[in-house]
């Protein structure tokens, strides 16, 4: 039983966030790459006095004015850029807009359009208003929920909170519900 | 309205068979009727107009005045818009289940219940 739980909370885990692989298989080939560079270089060194000479020469021309050209410049820049790019992935959570649960002997994922889309459906039918005329965002903690009433009917905001709740509640979610109802209604 | 909540919130989404939703021509023509039979002008002569002021509907109703026979005199314009007024908010609430929050009345011309026999 523990077991199986471990596995749904991988499972779901996997599923509601993003995976990191292909970042991870680039930096490792580049990694790859340098090492073979540098292995290359340093038989090279070996085979050919020469080159030190070279390099060394090469190097000192560009320590001579205050700017490196042009190409080494940008080449640093998509190294940074790219070193940024690496370090968000690494430190943001990389969440889908997914949220899943386990109950007993099933994991649950649901997507969270489909929350949404489940919650306005409710939210439309106990307020008698055209399901148009709800819009839902699900966030991970708070459902958003905005309704454009029916001119001349008042929005009952509780009973769309209340709403919100069933439908958490039934997927074993929570989210908490946060409704605005927007100034002018629509004729119907 | 809370009692209605009140009653569904025990109960799931069965104790709401559909739902109602009229067409704002519908809701104009109603609208229309309610002032007809008000003022006695024969609805033909009515238009309404319905539009959202803040949620809430406002009616705007264009129709001759009703001066009445040549003899008796009638109730004044004044009156016979307030009561029009007041009977477009309570008789749309009751027919429509909805609140009419302002009415204007626009008389356009004159209407006298006999000037047909008369021609």
């Amino acid at each position: 039983m523990t077991e199986q739980q471990m596995v749904y909370r991988r499972i779901l885990r996997r599923e509601t966030h993003s995976s990191r692989a292909g970042a991870a298989i680039v930096v490792a080939v580049i990694l790859i790459l340098l090492c073979l560079a540098v292995g290359a270089g340093v038989v090279w060194l070996a085979i050919d006095p020469g080159l030190r000479d070279a390099m060394h020469s090469w190097s000192s021309g560009l320590a001579g004015d205050g700017f490196a050209p042009p190409p080494l410049l940008a080449g640093g820049a998509i190294v940074a850029i790219l070193g940024l790019w690496l370090v968000l992935l690494a430190l943001l959570p990389g969440r889908r807009a997914r949220q899943g649960r386990i109950a007993g002997r099933v994991a649950l994922l649901a997507d969270d359009e489909v929350t949404a889309n489940a919650i306005a459906d409710r939210v439309a039918r106990r307020l008698g208003v055209d399901r148009g005329q709800v819009r839902v965002t699900v966030a991970r903690r708070a459902a958003a929920v905005q309704i454009t009433p029916v001119s001349g009917v008042p929005v009952d905001q509780q009973a769309a909170a209340r709403a919100v709740d069933e439908v958490a509640d039934g997927l074993g979610l929570s989210l908490v519900p946060r409704i605005t109802v927007a100034d002018h209604g629509v004729l119907a | 309205m809370n009692t209605d909540t009140g009653a569904y919130a025990g109960t799931a989404d069965e104790a709401v068979p559909g739902r109602l939703s009229i067409r704002p021509q519908a809701l104009q023509a109603v609208v229309a009727a309610i002032a007809a039979d008000s003022t006695g002008v024969p609805v033909r002569w009515v238009t309404a107009r319905l539009a959202d002021r803040g949620g809430a509907l406002q009616a705007t109703v264009t129709l001759p005045a009703n001066i009445g026979t040549d003899g008796g005199p009638g109730p004044t314009l004044l009156s016979q818009a307030e009561t029009l007024q007041r009977e477009v908010i309570e008789q749309t609430a009751r027919l429509t289940a909805r609140t009419v929050r302002g009415v204007d009345v626009r008389l356009a011309g004159v209407f006298r219940p006999e000037s047909r026999r008369i021609a």
